[in-house]
């Protein structure tokens, strides 16, 4: 990349597309933009060496694993797995090695991790309806936030490090103070949540949440109107909150037609939004939304995606995804012997003019 | 010969069993059954006492979340498999208060039925799938409301409780005619109308009632066989659970049941089945919708699959201890399983290549499982089971030899059966 290339993301490129054999759940860059970290449905987690290419993959997790997060200062990574399992690896040694694990971190899933940007805590979310908070160094369990009453998707700090965002099942979001660790006020989404009558589940959640880089706007993913609990079909939505004042400010929607949840969300430099979607069985998108705008400024037409995360230097933006392999839907279209999983990918997109004219 | 005639034994015995009624005005449990019948009939009339609990959940429950898991595989899924009350065999997590009863179950783990459509899979798998006749075969209800002898309990033999709006099902009994139909309890609650006005007293109803029986005889006299005959019945069966209405009266129902059995549709439903099965109602369909699960297949089932684990579980036991289970069948299905493949949304589509059901009860073994898929869980490895297998099963279960029982429709014999499929010899007790 060249340095500092001028951010345009109507410029986006596709750099690489990092394949495994089964759907990235999840990615992050490494605070160095060194390394790229995936979780897979086959249990692994990989990280590859974005300078040298080399991929590794890290086993002894015994079930998806579908969130990791880096530590802000130390070479430690973290990941969870839908057994409820938190996996620390120091990744300063090589091969990494586990620091640390906590078998029973959730009752259930690891829904969402997050590393406080002091260094000292790593806060996780799970679906048995908890935030807990551990200490980085060795995997303690250091507190708990109380309040939410049904499953947990999402975090997000702020970047003054003060503040917690966590986002439910039911669409409430809670603020925490992580200094007195008391929750201090809350932001309504539950138009992400839909509960009808004949309904047999609750359908929605707030499935992402970031801050932008000044702390003044928290953005929401998700999904309105699901019209059942089976398709779970929706209205994909990002909801844009002035962090002042709680009040909504915007509500995103992709151009492209999606019906699955945001769940890949984040803020790229200058305000600009990047939310990617899920659409069954066809083609969704990644979308990009201008500062106090609600049509996106420039769209991808791209495979479903479940994670986006932005490279430290604001320029790269990685997307967990799915890949298709062959056929999919109802039946199977294929002999037994050719009916193998769905692929995956963690696709870089450069944002920024690849020949250098911007 | 009558349209809605049969050749099942069990007519035969209804006939001279309603003879030996109206003779004695006696009712079935004060017959001398070895005087007025023979051993062979006698034997019969023991099977009066059958009766089935068929629970459906429309759309598909995934059995990679419930009765086949296979963790750790390359379609299996995030969630883990636990034992059961069988030594060997496992069950989802999702399903532990079922995995405690797997002694009393038997699991069918390789049901291949080939149709991948809700619209033509549903009736397919209800139906039986016989070969094409040029009519409707009756649901799996009207066809054992036919097939068994009537109960002498004055109870609609084929009721159904289900989500919505109930009412009378006719087109459930096929080419039997409207009157094997399904009496439909909406959200499980009784009929509208059954609870009489108080202004009109015994004598009046039964004025009403003898007024509208002769005015159906003269409309009768001049007509051919119609749907008379079935309003007729819907009229009786309705005039005789408005004696019943002890079966809709919940204050009854002790708080501990409702909480064994939970507070959720399904919870409720199966706990008015057994309410009505204990009253003797011959055969309860239960029907839970959205379990269509083709996207976020996995919380989905996270929500989903306790609903039906908590209060099956608690129904399987309930028989046991009540010592029903000998007499009634459970059946436990959808139309088809959910892919092993995982799709853009992280749901599991159609499937019927592979999946499981649950039998239990009468004519059933205990604690076995039949059939198996292959390592990843997609296909069957061995023998294959269609729906029509599945028939022949619970027909020989419930006492019926589906090889030497037909139905006779406007003098056409018909197999109730699909005739190139046979029972799974392996699950039967």
């Amino acid at each position: 990349m060249r340095a500092n290339p001028t951010l345009d993301v109507t410029k986006a490129w596709e750099i690489q597309a990092h394949k495994h054999n089964r759907p990235l759940l999840c990615c992050a860059f490494s605070p160095c933009g060194t390394y790229l970290a995936a979780g897979s449905q086959d249990e692994n987690l990989l990280m590859w060496n974005l300078s040298s290419g080399e991929k590794l993959t890290l086993s002894g997790h015994t079930s998806w694993i579908h969130t990791v997060a880096f530590h802000a200062t130390e070479k430690r990574l973290l990941a969870g797995d839908l057994n409820g399992v938190l996996r620390c690896w120091d990744y300063s040694v090589s091969p990494p090695a586990v620091q640390w694990a906590v078998q029973e971190a959730h009752q259930t899933w690891v829904q969402a991790i997050i590393a406080t940007p002091d260094g000292k805590h790593w806060v996780t979310a799970g679906t048995d309806g908890t935030v807990r908070i551990w200490n980085a160094g060795d995997g303690k369990l250091s507190g708990e936030l109380p309040g939410h009453d049904t499953e947990v998707y999402s975090l997000a700090v702020h970047p003054q490090g003060r503040y917690l965002a966590s986002g439910d099942l039911k669409g409430q979001i809670f603020l925490w103070n992580l200094e007195t660790r008391l929750r201090e006020r809350s932001f309504d989404a539950a138009i992400l949540h839909t509960r009808k009558e004949d309904f047999l589940a609750d359908v929605g959640g707030v499935r992402s949440l970031a801050f932008d880089a000044e702390g003044a706007q928290l953005a929401a993913g998700g999904m309105t109107d699901a019209e059942s609990n089976a398709f779970c079909p929706g209205k994909p939505a990002v909801l844009v909150f002035d962090f002042a004042s709680g009040a909504l400010r915007r509500t995103l929607r992709p151009k492209e037609k999606s019906d699955g949840p945001i769940k890949g969300l984040c803020f790229l430099p200058g305000g600009i939004i990047a939310a990617q979607g899920e659409h069954l069985n066809a083609t969704s998108s990644l979308e990009f939304f201008g500062p106090d705008k609600v049509e996106p400024i420039h769209v991808i037409r791209r495979e479903s995606g479940y994670c986006l995360n932005l490279h430290p230097e604001g320029r790269q933006l990685a997307v967990a995804s799915f890949v298709n392999n062959g056929r999919g839907g109802n039946g199977r279209h294929s002999t037994p012997a050719e009916y193998a999983s769905h692929h995956g990918a963690v696709v870089v997109y450069g944002l920024y003019d690849k020949t250098g004219q911007t | 010969m009558h349209p809605f005639s049969c050749n099942s034994d069990y007519h035969e015995v209804s006939r001279r069993q309603m003879l030996g009624l109206l003779a004695g005005g006696a009712t079935a449990g004060s017959l001398n059954i070895g005087i007025l019948l023979t051993p062979s009939v006698a034997a019969d009339v023991r099977q009066q006492g059958k009766q089935v609990l068929f629970i459906w959940l429309d759309g598909g429950i995934s059995q990679l979340e419930s009765w086949d898991p296979k963790p750790r595989s390359e379609f299996g899924g995030p969630y883990r498999a636990i034992s059961t009350s069988v030594p060997g065999v496992e069950f989802s997590e999702l399903v532990p208060h079922t995995a405690r009863q797997m002694d009393k179950l038997a699991v069918i783990r390789s049901m291949s039925t080939k149709d991948e459509n809700h619209s033509t899979g549903v009736a397919r798998v209800q139906r039986g799938d016989p070969k094409n006749r040029g009519v409707d075969y009756p649901f799996l209800g009207s066809a054992l409301a036919k097939l068994l002898p009537p109960p002498t309990n004055n109870l609609p033999p084929y009721m159904h409780i289900k989500p919505g709006r109930g009412g009378f099902q006719w087109q459930d009994a096929g080419f039997l005619g409207a009157r094997y139909g399904a009496l439909t309890l909406g959200e499980g609650k009784p009929p509208i109308h059954i609870i009489r006005p108080n202004g009109i007293d015994d004598p009046r109803d039964d004025a009403r009632n003898t007024l509208r029986r002769q005015l159906n005889q003269q409309f009768r006299d001049k007509h051919r066989e119609s749907d008379l005959a079935a309003y007729e019945y819907s009229y009786d069966t309705a005039e005789q659970l408005m004696k019943r209405r002890d079966l809709f009266d919940e204050t009854g129902v002790p708080p501990a049941d409702v909480a064994r059995y939970g507070t959720h549709p399904l919870g409720r439903h199966l706990l008015q089945a057994r309410r009505l099965l204990e009253a003797g109602v011959q055969f309860v369909k239960v029907t839970s919708y959205h379990w269509d699960m083709h996207g976020d297949n996995f919380n989905m089932h996270r929500q989903l699959v306790p609903q039906i684990d908590q209060p099956f579980a608690a129904i399987i036991e309930d028989l046991h201890t009540r010592g029903m289970l000998d007499n009634v069948l459970v059946v436990l299905m959808s139309e088809f399983g959910r892919t092993p493949k995982i799709n853009t949304r992280l749901g599991r589509d159609h499937w019927p290549e592979a999946w499981s059901l649950i039998l239990a009860g009468c004519g059933i073994k205990r604690g076995v499982v039949v059939g198996k898929t292959t390592a990843n869980g997609a296909f069957c490895d061995g023998t294959e089971y269609d729906c029509g297998n599945l028939f022949h099963t619970i027909f020989q279960a419930v006492g019926i030899d589906a090889a030497k029982t037909e139905y006779v429709n406007n003098g056409q014999p018909l197999p109730i059966a699909h005739e190139e499929h046979s029972k799974i010899s392996e699950v039967l007790a």
